[in-house]
C-alpha cells in the first residue's frame, strides 16, 4: 500500500533544506541513545501526529476496559431485565443513566455487552496475528532464503490460496467445525498467513544480497543463524505495520462471521452477534444496531490511524521528512 | 501473448482443482457427512445403511475419484434441503441475482471512486482532498453489514423511500448495491488518489505541463492511463472479494436471494452438498475474474512482462 506516500509533500521543501546540514543532524541523532530518551522522543512524535495520537488513546481505552470489564461494566451483560426492555440511550426521549446506551429486547444493558464484547474482538485479533504471523513469516523467510524448489513450492501455495474465495471457504469451514471462538481463530488464521509470507519473502530477497549477510555466510554461520539472527531483524518494521493493519482486517472479519452466525457461539458476547440480534428490532430500536456498529468502525478507524503513524515512524526516511524539522527546531532552541 | 493466456488459464484451473480438493476434504474426510444427513438420534444401523447408500463407506480415494467424475459431467450432487433438486440447479437460479448485485455495486463503486480520487489528487493537502480522504477512511473502516444496516435504517425505515428487503425491481436493488459499493469506494478512492499523485509528480507530466498541455489532457490522457494499472488491480480485487464473501453479508442484510443467502440457508438446513457447490462455483468465478484481469493488464500496459 502506498497510501499517503505524498501526504508530507507540503512541508517537504523546508525540511529538505534544513536537513542539508549534515552536522546538525548527526548532532541530533547522537542525542537520545538511552532507552527512556528514545521512548520520550517517540511519544513526542506521537503527540505531533494528532490522528495517530487519538487512535492510540482510543485503543488503550478499549484494551483497559476489556481487561477490567467486570469492574467497568455497569451491569452483568447477560442479566435479563424484562421490565426495562428496549430502553433507548440516555440522550433520546425516555432514556436514563442506569442504561447509558439503552437495553436490548431482553432488557440486557447494551454498554455492558459492548464492553465484554470487546474481549472477543481483541482476543481473536491477537490470536490470529500470532498464529498467522508466525506461520507466514517462517514460511516466507524459508522461501526467500532457501530459494529454488522450497521457494517455488511455498509461493505457489500462497498464490493458490490468495486466489481462493476466502470468506466462503471460511464459512464452509466454520459450518463444518461448528461456531466457537476457536473456530474463528482457526478460520481467520488459515485465511491470513499468506500476506506475511509474501512480505517476509520480499524483505529477505532484498537483504540476502547485502554485504553483512554475505560476510556472515563467509565466516561460516549456519543457515539457521543467518536467517534468524541476521535477516530476521530486518522484518521488524514492516512486520509491525502489517500486523497492525491486519488487526483491523481481523476485527472486521470476526464481526462479519459472527454477524452471519458462523463465528462465535450464539451465547458468546461479540459485537457482530449484537448487530445480528439487533437487526430483528431495527424498526423501533435503531441503537441496538448502531452502537456496536459505531464501536467496530471506531476501533478499525483507530487501528488504521495508528498504522499510518507507525508506517512513518518505522521508515527512517519518512520519519526524517516528517519529524526532522521539529527536532532541528528544538535542537536550535535548546542550544541557542 | 497466447502462450501467456494459456498459461494463466492453466494456473486458474489448478486453483479450481485445489478448491475442489479442499471442499471435498472438508465435507467428506474431516467430518462425517452422515452427521448432516441423519437426525442426531439415528441408530448405528440407520447410519451404516445411509452411509452405504450414499457411498461414504468406500475408501476416500475411490470417493474422490467418483466426485471428480461427477463434477466433470456437471453433476454437483443432490440437495439435502430440497430433496430431488440438484444443487447446481439451485445455484443456477440464485447466481444471476448475485451477479446482478455485484455488477451494480462494482459499477457504482468505480464510477464514484474514479472522480473522487482524481479530484483529491488535484491538490494534495487541500480542503477538498482532506474531506475526501477523511470520508474514505471512515467509509473503509465501517463493516459491510453496518453500512447496509445504516442505509436500511435511514432510507427504508425512517424515510421509507425504498423497500426494506427482498428481490424485485430496480428500487430493491439500490440499497444493496450501495451497501456493497460504499466500502469499496473508500478503498478505491485512496488508491486512485495515491496513484494519480505519483503520476502527476513524475517527470513526463512536468515536461508536458511546461509544454503547455491543458490540465484536463494531462489528467485524462497522461496521468490516468498510467495510474490505470493500479486502479485495475484494485478493482479486480474488489470484484473477487465481493464475489467471494461480501455479497453474503449484504445479501443477509437485505434478504437478497443470491447464492450467498442460500449458502447461509444451506448451513442452517445442514445441506453440505449445496454449500460445497456454492463454494466451488464461487471459486470458479473468482478464478475467472482473476484470469481476465491479468490478461487485461497486458492490453492496458504493454510494458508488463509476461511470466
Amino acid at each position: 500500500m502506498t497510501l499517503g506516500r505524498n501526504d508530507e509533500g507540503v512541508d517537504l521543501h523546508d525540511v529538505n533544506s534544513l536537513s542539508g546540514d549534515e552536522q546538525t543532524l548527526a548532532g541530533i541523532s547522537r542525542h537520545g541513545r538511552t532507552r527512556t530518551a528514545k521512548a520520550k522522543e517517540l511519544l513526542v512524535e506521537l503527540w505531533h501526529d494528532r490522528a495517530g495520537f487519538i487512535g492510540v488513546c482510543f485503543l488503550s481505552m478499549l484494551v483497559i476496559t476489556a481487561v477490567f470489564a467486570p469492574l467497568v461494566a455497569p451491569h452483568n451483560p447477560r442479566q435479563q431485565d424484562l421490565v426495562n426492555r428496549l430502553q433507548p440511550p440516555v440522550w433520546s426521549d425516555g432514556g436514563d443513566w442506569s442504561f447509558p446506551l439503552g437495553t436490548d429486547g431482553l432488557g440486557r444493558d447494551v454498554l455492558s455487552r459492548l464492553i465484554f464484547g470487546s474481549r472477543v474482538s481483541i482476543f481473536v485479533g491477537l490470536a490470529v496475528l500470532a498464529i498467522a504471523g508466525l506461520v507466514g513469516v517462517i514460511l516466507g523467510v524459508l522461501a526467500g532464503y532457501r530459494g529454488g524448489f522450497t521457494d517455488r513450492f511455498i509461493m505457489r501455495l500462497v498464490d493458490t490460496q490468495v486466489a481462493f474465495p476466502g470468506l466462503l471457504i471460511a464459512i464452509l469451514l466454520a459450518a463444518m467445525i461448528g461456531p466457537s471462538v476457536r473456530t474463528v481463530v482457526i478460520v481467520l488464521s488459515i485465511n491470513g498467513w499468506m500476506i506475511y509470507a509474501r512480505m517476509a519473502r520480499g524483505v529477505v530477497l532484498s537483504v540476502k544480497e547485502t554485504d553483512y549477510v554475505e560476510a556472515a555466510e563467509i565466516i561460516g554461520c549456519k543457515p539457521n543463524r543467518v536467517m534468524w539472527r541476521h535477516i530476521f531483524p530486518n522484518l521488524a518494521a514492516p512486520l509491525t505495520t502489517l500486523a497492525v493493519l491486519e488487526f483491523a482486517r481481523i476485527v472486521l472479519a470476526e464481526a462479519a462471521l459472527s454477524f452471519l452466525g458462523v463465528g462465535v457461539k450464539r451465547t458468546d458476547l461479540s459485537w457482530g452477534l449484537d448487530v445480528a440480534s439487533g437487526q430483528e428490532q431495527i424498526f423501533n430500536s435503531w441503537w441496538l444496531v448502531v452502537m456496536p456498529g459505531v464501536l467496530i468502525s471506531l476501533t478499525v478507524l483507530s487501528v488504521s490511524l495508528v498504522a499510518s503513524w507507525l508506517r512513518v515512524v518505522a521508515d527512517p526516511q519518512e520519519r526524517e521528512k516528517k519529524y526532522g524539522a521539529t527536532q532541528i527546531r528544538r535542537h536550535i532552541k535548546d542550544n541557542g | 501473448m497466447w502462450t501467456f493466456v494459456i498459461r494463466r488459464v492453466g494456473q486458474g484451473l489448478i486453483v479450481v482443482v485445489a478448491a475442489a480438493v479442499v471442499v471435498f476434504l472438508l465435507t467428506r474426510a474431516f467430518t462425517d457427512p452422515v452427521d448432516f444427513v441423519l437426525p442426531l438420534e439415528a441408530t448405528e444401523e440407520q447410519r451404516e445403511a445411509r452411509e452405504a447408500e450414499l457411498g461414504f463407506d468406500r475408501p476416500i480415494i475411490v470417493q474422490f475419484g467418483d466426485y471428480v467424475e461427477d463434477l466433470s459431467r456437471g453433476d454437483f450432487g443432490e440437495s439435502l434441503w430440497q430433496p430431488g433438486r440438484s444443487t447446481i440447479d439451485i445455484v443456477g437460479q440464485t447466481l444471476p441475482k448475485t451477479l446482478q448485485l455485484v455488477a451494480a455495486g462494482m459499477t457504482l463503486a468505480i464510477a464514484l471512486a474514479l472522480p473522487m480520487g482524481m479530484i483529491a489528487a488535484r491538490r494534495p493537502g487541500g480542503v477538498l482532498d482532506r474531506i475526501l480522504v477523511t470520508t474514505s477512511l471512515i467509509g473503509l473502516s465501517m463493516p459491510q453489514f453496518f453500512v447496509g444496516l445504516l442505509l436500511l435504517i435511514v432510507f427504508a425505515v425512517q424515510l421509507q423511500w425504498l423497500p426494506v428487503s427482498g428481490y424485485g425491481g430496480f428500487s430493491h436493488l439500490i440499497l444493496p448495491a450501495l451497501a456493497l459499493a460504499l466500502p469499496a469506494v473508500g478503498r478505491l478512492t485512496m488508491v486512485v488518489r495515491s496513484a494519480m499523485i505519483d503520476e502527476l509528480n513524475s517527470q513526463y507530466v512536468r515536461v508536458s505541463k511546461a509544454k503547455g498541455t491543458p490540465t484536463r489532457v494531462i489528467f485524462t490522457k497522461h496521468a490516468f492511463r498510467n495510474a490505470g494499472v493500479q486502479v485495475l488491480t484494485l478493482s479486480g480485487w474488489e470484484i473477487t472479494r465481493a464475489l467471494a464473501g461480501f455479497t453474503v453479508v449484504v445479501e443477509k442484510v437485505f434478504a437478497w436471494p443470491g447464492f450467498g443467502l442460500f449458502a447461509l440457508e444451506a448451513i442452517q438446513r445442514r445441506d453440505i452438498f449445496l454449500l460445497s457447490t456454492i463454494v466451488l462455483v464461487a471459486a470458479i468465478l473468482v478464478v475467472t475474474v482473476n484470469v481476465i484481469i491479468d490478461i487485461l493488464y497486458k492490453v492496458i500496459d504493454p510494458r508488463i512482462e509476461l511470466t
